[in-house]
């Protein structure tokens, strides 16, 4: 640990413009596909919402039926946005926000080139009907490969860095290892497995929701944490408070998010100690939720920072950090069998990982590249009124959203739980809910319109920056200066 | 040890856990082998077209027991869903959702071939203002010739062909179908009594 | 804007000693303590085949459907105090626990599981139908004039003395039987005497039941 931290003592001031230089290509690598993945993700989830307006609309068409465009809206969002979304603050994370170089920046280029490869074969083939329908296992065969191989090479990649460059008691690295850590280990083991003839029956249940909410807690939420925690001082000028506390929390997280997924089974063809072991973990991730949310409000009280300049980025990591606290509390309460023989199966579960996925994991990497990019293109964004726009259409976007499906979920499960009602007539009772949340969705798909705009905006005037100041332009010479002392 | 090993360490330890335990150890204890054994052939095939469109969107496969909803009062089933009754299957759709019916045991319910077809063809001429979407693809039309097709779908109304042509299921509604009649999850020892 | 603070000045103390608030410790200790709980409470024992949990957070079984003044009246009587009928207690406790073998209606499955209704096992030696609750039963069985050939798992982690012998008053009282009820003392007195019995018992060793009860009252 010493020599290393010596080494890397050093070029910390040194090499700052070689150092964001070399980290351009490797984020508009990862920033760049994402956004357009964001865009598929919203227009495809906007459909999926205004089939329920009117399920004939677009009706004949296979590729378009809704639970094609569902599950591929979700997986969109999740594997085109959000796991690159983790991997840059990885990546910022090991070049100490732009001052260490980073070494191997091609390999990111073809670690992403390989992941979108996968990706648009993978929900393609969603659309066309390869997937076996398990949530986020549901990418088809065909695709995993590409996918697997493009996360080893980036990710092995920048464990090994950031074990190099490891910061003793730093939060933000921990998360960031974890979420690296865990979606190859467990997406490799649950991959194998489901093509594993001998694998068959209740199994693959169990299978599907150990991974389901794992990756939501362990995989991504470590990311958008590590994130949090990794802009915090940025925004504050000091990290969150508790370390100790956050510490615990981090191991609590480590330990029970992989065994939260089984909550979702209650009252399901599962032994009662399975259940109860997910009901609980979801009670002690939720615990461990409110360390980290206390250690970021108290922080954010200690320090009332910001003043003169609105900042997208510190609006959006607060929105974030309490859409998370508000999903992880749901996340706990709504699985006591109590609760759950109301609420189970209904659409107030979907209110709760519409506030984790979009208000939690969005919104968290949405502050992060407000945060990030300026520095790394050197040009802040180009207008407020464009980032506010986003910020306001989504926030509203998502909290509307969440609460129309939230109110129709309660509608929908009381009358559910009366055996008098027949389901066509619970149903129809929750269409002007589910009719009315087509308004927030098109929001939300008007929020990452805005922003797709804005990011090229900004793209476009650093590339002409760039072309007028030096002939750094061309991503191959940045990296050569980068590789050249 | 220093302390990224220390975690890397723990990491994989803590997912390993969760893997035996939720992963590992359930498909050792629960399943598979024993009577009953998977659906097969057009069934099989129709249980990957059920994943394939997503029906686990919008429907379940459990039943859960009395004291945690009214599936049994609402007549899904006479008793909750145990892990025997899914022990051959390799697509296995809990479901994550209910904007319908659960379908763990449709196919005793519901036993007329000829209702799916209609069903699946134009869900609204069965349940007026229902959700569900037409999966029209899953047909085909063709000229008529002759007689009509035994399994050509009866239209009228606003739904009728011009004349000269008839509505088969494909396949793969043939397929579906069959799956769907095959859901009746009944224990294994209960179906060897019956046959 | 520093992104991350320089190591060796967060060490050299910048963050001050600071107080976690009350309120969080109180939390935090409340739902640990809640997740513990619930963890063990309803931990079915940590067996494969134990599906369901009954009671007050599990959700109560709705009270079912008025089919004559009577089962109106015994439903209302387990809606307000569940603990003070023992027969619907047991009832609701045996449609939780029992019903997936010997189904809801008490009848069993031909050659599977044998049927509870009428049967003379539940009829007949109080001592030996509990000692069956309690240590599982294995092997071939003769009821009500047919072979069975199973296993059922024994019940003494489970339940408790009180719900065993409400499930036994049910189903001795039920489905057309008047056999006598049984008591939670009685249920307490043979688990004392035969719970170390590890492995479920077999039909011949149930007949020497109250032989082995003599002996041991001899030594």
């Amino acid at each position: 640990m010493a020599e290393t931290s010596e080494c890397e003592e050093t070029p910390v001031r040194a090499g700052t413009r070689d150092a964001v230089s070399s980290l351009r290509v490797p984020v508009l690598g990862l920033v760049v596909p994402a956004a357009v993945w964001l865009w598929v993700a919203s227009i495809l989830a906007l459909l999926g919402s205004l089939k329920l307006v009117d399920p004939r609309f677009l009706g004949t068409w296979g590729w378009l039926t809704f639970g094609r465009i569902s599950p591929a809206a979700f997986l969109s969002f999740v594997y085109g946005f959000g796991i690159p979304m983790g991997l840059c603050a990885v990546l910022w994370a090991v070049t100490k926000g732009g001052r260490l170089p980073l070494p191997g920046g091609r390999w990111f280029l073809a670690s992403s080139f390989l992941w979108n490869l996968g990706l648009w074969s993978g929900i393609t083939g969603v659309l066309a009907g390869e997937s076996r329908s398990l949530s986020w296992l549901g990418l088809p065969t065909f695709s995993l490969p590409s996918l697997g191989m493009a996360y080893l090479l980036s990710a092995g990649w920048l464990v090994a860095v950031l074990v190099r460059r490891w910061e003793e008691s730093s939060l933000a690295s921990r998360f960031l290892l974890l979420g690296l850590v865990w979606i190859p280990w467990a997406g490799g083991a649950a991959a194998l497995w489901l093509h594993d003839p001998s694998v068959r029956g209740v199994a693959i249940g169990s299978l599907e929701w150990w991974f389901n909410d794992g990756l939501l807690y362990a995989g991504l939420g470590a990311f958008a944490l590590g994130a949090m925690h990794l802009l915090l001082p940025g925004f504050l000028g000091r990290p969150a408070s508790f370390a100790g506390l956050g510490r615990w929390a981090f191991w609590a997280w480590v330990l029970f998010a992989n065994l939260a997924g089984m909550a979702h089974l209650v009252g399901g063809p599962f032994p009662l100690w399975m259940v109860s072991t997910g009901v609980s973990s979801r009670f002690l991730l939720w615990a461990a939720a409110v360390a980290i949310g206390l250690g970021f409000w108290a922080a954010a009280r200690g320090a009332p920072a910001e003043g003169k300049q609105w900042d997208p980025g510190w609006h959006f990591l607060r929105f974030g950090m309490g859409s998370f606290l508000v999903a992880a509390g749901l996340g706990a309460v709504l699985v006591l069998p109590a609760w759950s023989r109301y609420v189970h199966y209904t659409v107030l579960e979907e209110a709760q990982l519409t506030l984790f996925l979009y208000g939690f994991l969005g919104m968290t990497f949405f502050a992060l590249l407000y945060t990030i990019l300026p520095r790394v293109l050197g040009r802040s964004w180009p207008s407020v009124g464009l980032a506010k726009a986003h910020f306001l259409l989504s926030s509203y976007g998502i909290s509307f959203l969440a609460g129309l499906l939230a109110v129709g979920g309660l509608f929908q499960g009381v009358a559910l739980d009366n055996a008098e009602v027949p389901i066509h007539e619970v149903i129809l009772s929750l269409l002007p809910f589910l009719r009315s949340a087509a308004a927030p969705a098109m929001a939300l798909l008007a929020a990452h319109a805005v922003f797709g705009l804005h990011l090229l905006w900004l793209l476009v005037e650093s590339g002409a920056n760039r072309r007028e100041g030096e002939k750094a332009a061309l991503p191959g010479v940045a990296m050569e200066g980068a590789r050249t002392p | 040890m220093t302390e990224p090993k220390r975690l890397l360490l723990g990491i994989l330890l803590a997912t390993g856990a969760g893997w035996s335990l939720l992963v590992w150890m359930p498909l050792t204890k629960l399943g598979p082998a024993g009577p009953g054994g998977a659906p097969f052939g057009r069934a099989a095939v129709g249980g990957r077209i059920y994943a394939a469109n997503g029906c686990a969107s919008c429907h379940t496969q459990v039943v859960r027991p009395a004291n945690l909803g009214s599936d049994i009062a609402r007549g899904w089933g006479a008793r909750r869903t145990t892990p025997p009754e899914y022990r051959e299957e390799h697509i296995v759709p809990l479901g994550v959702l209910r904007l319908g019916p659960d379908l763990a045991n449709v196919g005793e319910r519901r036993t007329d071939v000829r209702w799916y077809y209609r069903l699946l063809y134009d869900p609204r001429t069965i349940f007026p203002g229902s959700l569900m979407p037409s999966y029209r693809y899953l047909y085909a039309r063709v000229p008529l010739l002759g007689t009509p097709l035994p399994d050509a779908l009866p239209l009228a109304g606003r739904a009728a062909l011009a004349p000269g042509f008839q509505v088969v299921p494909r396949p793969e509604a043939r397929a579906l179908v069959a799956y769907l009649l095959s859901l009746q999850r009944v224990p294994p020892a209960e179906a060897d009594q019956s046959q | 804007m520093n992104q991350e603070v320089e190591p060796e000045k967060r060490v050299a103390g910048d963050r001050p000693r600071e107080q976690i608030p009350c309120s969080f410790v109180a939390f935090a200790a409340i739902v640990v303590l809640f997740a513990i709980a619930y963890f063990f409470r309803y931990s079915g024992g940590f067996r494969w085949d134990v599906y369901d949990a009954s009671g007050l957070l599990a959700g109560l079984p709705p009270t079912p459907p008025a089919h004559g003044s009577a089962a109106n009246a015994s439903g209302g009587a387990a809606a307000k105090a569940p603990a003070v009928d023992p027969t619907a207690l047991g009832r609701e406790l045996y449609q939780a626990n029992c019903a997936a073998c010997h189904q809801p209606n008490g009848q069993g499955m031909t050659g599977q599981f044998p049927p509870v209704a009428g049967s003379e096992w539940v009829n007949g030696d109080p001592r030996v139908l509990t000692a069956i609750l309690i240590g599982g039963l294995q092997g071939p069985v003769k009821v009500s004039g047919a072979e069975y050939n199973g296993m059922m798992p024994a019940w003494k982690t489970v339940l408790t003395d009180e719900k065993i012998a409400a499930i036994l008053t049910f189903l001795r009282q039920s489905w057309g039987s008047h056999a006598s009820a049984i008591e939670e003392g009685e249920v307490k007195a043979v688990r004392a005497e035969c719970g170390g019995h590890a492995a479920p018992w077999k039909v011949d060793e149930l007949g020497s039941l109250s032989g082995e009860k003599a002996e041991k009252k001899g030594e």
